[in-house]
């Protein structure tokens, strides 16, 4: 036999007293036929939701593997389906990645099986959300701003700052911003406003706005008390936020390129920026299951995953940037530098990627703020607490 | 004598359905009426013109000379006792009893106290504190019946009210409403397809047919001299002879009924025929004999020989006991 | 005369099973109820009971790990002013959308149970349940549409320049929103909206089962309808009553989805919970939440029957 099977599997690792983190496939064999991905909603397309978009059949012929795909509405469903196995792979945003790897339900990847590694964002190569301890648990899939969305014909100029969001002011057309913005209704809301206080109290020491200590995380809820006064709505839904920014009157938030594409499509004056703060964003990785039971065609498809026209299409498709930068020029895909651009792939160094808070951060053991409290705190927020 | 009820030929129409139609009746204050008819005669209608529950397409009805066409029913100082007795569920059967009372505003104790005294008048004292669920049938009865009588009523009416219960219980609260209605003074009108019920019990009593009524009289009228045809068959199983058969016996060629206990069995007559059905009644044998295409029943006291069913035999009867009704 | 046997032959197994279930009822009856009392109690009241044993957890102040050992802690947290207002603001607006369900529903059912005949009582069930067959989000959605800034309400009260109205709710203490779709009084309507249903056809079935001379020998005896209505009609309904009232408050109660469409984003306790088994991996605290309901409910149920709801069952 040519190849050697996956040795990392936990029942093997814990018989032979190795650390599972130590164990990865060294070949790639022959393909199973077949590989089980979970996955954001259009990530994986097959040209069934439009036929220009497709990056599954061409790779179904030439490698042999049928791909099947489950969809995962949020971080929490993808972690929950992992835990009870049966697939290969996921595309794990930064708030489920790190918890999978603590988990172990993922197993350590082997860069030199995947020859187009090399094509990587090299901003992402070693990015924290998939990399510990120098070990690498995924391939960069795909990633984004969270910009912030706004109504051309109240804002003539971009606005430069995300005060308009968080402070009561008089927006251009003369009217108060109370009532007509709205902020993420998810608890990792929280970095963006500690993201702005980064910029606007650099005396709170901010370093990272999810490594938040007692007096900087409190100082950050302030600031959310304050933006529950002029949020009517906070937005949880892409589709729920475009509606009412067509039928509500809202004129400003935090958003995704996504939803931002698709008001422009449907010709409504809406336009993005990153404003001065910055911006929060997330990246996705491919990651492998530590049981999978086809690791073969999940490296084949990793590797796939990092073709520059996959990663071009995709980048028009869902609004996000590629992970290989070649996407944007090569012309392979349908990307092109100017889409790229609109995605926010110049404001790589503006953006703080999500990240799951713990409270052993840089700060200390024990020093952070963890997330489960973000929850809580949040909820209280979002009640007028 | 004052009349308790009056109606000037009071119709009331559904629509095609004539359901009362052109009744004048009047009912003397304290008299026992009774309204005797078949399913559909416009009896039950006449009772819920009384109480208010229907409106007269018209006429005119007067409760003690008021004429009551526009008062609805919770003005009309009558009372009613329901067929199935619509005593409310939810509460014991001293507070049915005190309903009226209470909707009138008397006091909690006042209105206990009254109640219980007329749970006493109709033997149930010792029942004020159970649901309506835990009594039999015939105390149900009492307890709408005590119900109504609480609030002192000018005219009591009750819709069958004996129709749900068995003989035996039936036969005594006939005697026990009689011997009530005597004691309180007071005007009831009962409705009832109870021939022997309304001729038991009623002073005075209508016979209804199609929504008119076909004789108005006391029982003893109605039982010996019923006006037409449909009285005599409806009210007591009367042998109904038609103008030529009346002829054959000796009478006038008019219909005419005869009873079948005024009617004897007998070797010669002028009238003979063989003998269709015998039926044992315990106090004597019904014995049905075909008179040239018509039954005629005669009964034949116990004690008496009873012909065999297909023998031939003639009856007799006294000339006294035919009562003519005319040539329609 | 035929000679046919007094006892005829079983003609397959059919035959022998009904004789077997005819002389041993018992036999029938377990085979029936077996299935669905292990499905009672092994996967209903399991989980039950593996959602109040998580309740009496709790999460490590630190590490975010559940604590595998008995607490009231979790409970205590219930307790915290925000997670109290999640609360409290859940159980009022379960009551509230239960009394105006209870007030819209009283008449229709009143109307298609006394006078419906015929035609107009299929409409009535059509128009009842006619709601019920769309999906529920299609429905949550579109009154989301209907009652934007910009939708069919905010232009009928502009066209007919009775936006004041609206303004005027949308300011009261507590009601506060840049439009019906936003306030606590948006989310009011489309609960009110999804369960009304579920108000009127218990209510209509009972008030079906009073008979109609009840309320004759109550106007008999001198009641108007007032009184009629409060010491007959309404006694009689009150078992329906409760039970639309018990769909009403529970499903409210429990609900996540219509208060995050509509309203201002305040957390339901089916939205708290959500949140909290989730991505917080508080189980125990959404645990502790997800068992207020049920006692509120027991709560509920044991005041219903000291009023004598079910004496009339």
């Amino acid at each position: 036999m040519k190849h050697l099977r996956l040795m990392g599997t936990t029942t093997l690792a814990l018989m032979t007293g190795l650390s599972p983190v130590l164990a990865q496939v060294t070949e790639i064999g022959a393909p199973e036929g077949q590989v089980n991905i979970v996955a954001w909603p259009g990530y994986i397309e097959r040209g069934e939701t439009d036929k220009a978009f497709d990056w599954v059949t061409k790779f179904e012929a030439a490698s042999g593997c049928k791909v099947n795909v489950k969809t995962a509405n949020t971080s929490d469903e993808m972690v929950a389906l992992m835990n009870e196995g049966g697939f290969d792979l996921v595309t794990a945003s930064g708030d489920a990645s790190l918890r999978l790897v603590a988990g172990d339900r993922v197993q350590p990847i082997n860069i030199d099986l995947i020859p187009s590694w090399s094509t990587v964002d090299d901003r992402l190569k070693d990015a924290p959300w998939h990399t510990v301890d120098g070990v690498h648990y995924g391939v960069p899939y795909m990633w984004g701003p969270n910009v912030l969305m706004y109504n051309t014909e109240v804002f003539k100029e971009p606005p430069t700052s995300w005060n308009v969001v968080f402070e009561e002011m008089t927006l251009p057309d003369g009217q108060s911003n109370k009532g007509r913005v709205q902020a993420y209704d998810g608890p990792i809301h929280v970095a963006d406003a500690a993201q702005y206080l980064m910029f606007h109290k650099p005396e709170l020491g901010i370093t990272s706005p999810y490594e938040l200590n007692e007096d900087q995380y409190k100082a950050a809820l302030d600031l959310l008390r304050q933006q529950r006064e002029l949020t009517s709505r906070y937005w949880h839904d892409a589709f729920i936020q475009m509606d009412d920014f067509k039928n509500e009157g809202v004129v400003a938030s935090g958003s995704w390129p996504f939803q931002v594409n698709l008001l422009k499509a449907e010709g409504l004056p809406i336009a993005s920026t990153i404003p001065q703060e910055g911006a929060t964003g997330w990246a996705d990785t491919t990651m492998m299951h530590v049981d999978a039971a086809n690791p073969n065609c999940a490296y084949l498809w990793m590797e796939h995953s990092l073709a520059s026209n996959l990663q071009a299409d995709l980048s028009v498709w869902f609004g996000a940037n590629p992970s290989v930068p070649a996407a944007c020029t090569d012309g392979r895909g349908m990307a092109t530098a100017e889409s790229c651009t609109a995605n926010g792939l110049d404001d790589f160094e503006k953006i703080r990627f999500w990240t799951t808070p713990v409270s052993n951060c840089s700060q200390g053991e024990g020093a952070c703020v963890p997330y489960y409290r973000w929850v809580s705190d949040y909820i209280g927020v979002i009640g007028g607490r | 004598m004052t009349a308790a009820v009056e109606f000037l030929s009071v119709s009331r129409h559904f629509g095609p359905v004539k359901a009362v139609d052109g009744v004048d009746l009047t009912i003397a204050e304290g008299s026992f009426f009774a309204m005797l008819g078949p399913s559909g005669s416009g009896k039950t209608t006449c009772l819920r013109l009384i109480s208010g529950f229907e409106k007269p397409t018209g006429g005119t009805i007067r409760i003690f000379g008021e004429d009551v066409s526009n008062t609805p029913p919770h003005l009309r100082n009558v009372n009613t006792v329901f067929q199935d007795y619509a005593l409310f569920p939810h509460m014991n059967v001293r507070d049915n009893v005190a309903y009226g009372l209470m909707v009138k505003g008397m006091g909690r104790a006042q209105r206990h106290a009254k109640a219980e005294e007329m749970l006493a008048l109709v033997k149930l004292d010792a029942y004020g504190d159970r649901k309506p669920a835990q009594l039999s049938g015939g105390q149900r009865q009492r307890v709408a019946l005590a119900r109504a009588l609480v609030n002192e009523p000018r005219v009591l009416l009750l819709d069958e009210p004996l129709g749900a219960l068995d003989l035996k219980l039936r036969e005594a609260m006939q005697d026990e409403l009689k011997a009530l209605q005597k004691r309180l003074g007071l005007t009831f009108v009962f409705v009832t397809h109870d021939q022997h019920e309304a001729l038991s019990m009623a002073d005075s009593l209508a016979v209804f047919n199609e929504g008119k009524i076909a004789q108005i009289g006391t029982p003893q009228d109605i039982y010996d001299r019923p006006a037409t045809r449909f009285v005599a068959d409806f009210v007591g199983s009367s042998n109904v002879l038609p103008p030529d058969l009346t002829r054959a016996l000796g009478g006038p060629a008019e219909w005419a009924s005869l009873r079948p206990e005024a009617t004897r069995l007998s070797a010669t007559g002028p009238v003979s025929g063989p003998v269709k059905a015998l039926r044992y009644l315990g106090s004597g044998t019904r014995v049905v004999i075909d008179a040239h295409g018509t039954e005629i029943a005669a009964l034949v006291p116990a004690g008496q020989p009873v012909p065999a069913e297909g023998t031939t035999t003639a009856f007799a009867f006294e000339p006294s006991a035919l009562h003519l009704m005319g040539t329609k | 005369m035929s000679s046919s046997p007094a006892i005829l032959p079983a003609k397959g197994p059919a035959d022998r099973l009904t004789a077997l279930f005819w002389r041993h009822p018992r036999v029938l009856l377990a085979i029936l109820l077996t299935p669905p009392l292990l499905w009672l109690g092994v996967v209903y009241l399991g989980s039950l009971a593996a959602l109040l044993l998580q309740s009496f957890y709790s999460i490590d102040e630190f590490s975010g790990v559940v604590k595998e050992e008995f607490t009231l802690k979790t409970y205590a947290e219930l307790l915290r002013p925000s997670n109290f207002d999640i609360l409290l603001r859940t159980v009022l607006m379960a009551a509230a959308v239960t009394l105006a369900c209870a007030a819209l529903a009283f008449p229709i059912a009143y109307y298609a149970a006394r006078y419906a005949k015929g035609h107009w009582k299929a409409a009535f069930y059509l128009g009842v349940m006619l709601p019920l067959w769309s999906s529920y989000l299609v429905k949550v959605y579109a009154w989301k549409l209907i009652l934007a800034k910009e939708g069919i309400i905010g232009w009928a009260a502009e066209q007919t320049h009775t936006s004041w109205i609206i303004d005027g709710l949308l300011s009261i203490p507590g009601m506060e929103g840049s439009s019906l779709s936003t306030s606590p009084l948006g989310t009011f309507m489309v609960f009110v909206y999804i369960w009304l249903p579920y108000m009127i056809l218990p209510m209509q079935a009972s008030l079906e089962r009073v008979p109609n001379s009840m309320l004759e020998a109550s106007a008999d005896l001198g009641a108007s309808r007032g009184q009629t209505f409060r010491t007959v009609i309404l006694p009689l309904a009150l078992p329906g009553v409760i039970a639309g009232s018990i769909f009403t408050f529970s499903l409210t109660l429990g609900d996540y989805i219509i208060p995050q469409i509509i309203g201002n984003s305040a957390n339901f306790i089916g939205m708290a919970v959500y949140q909290l088994q989730g991505t917080a991996g508080n189980i125990p605290l959404a645990a502790a939440f997800a068992v207020v309901p049920i006692l509120i409910m027991l709560i509920y149920l044991a005041i219903a029957r000291r009023m004598g709801a079910f004496d009339a069952l």
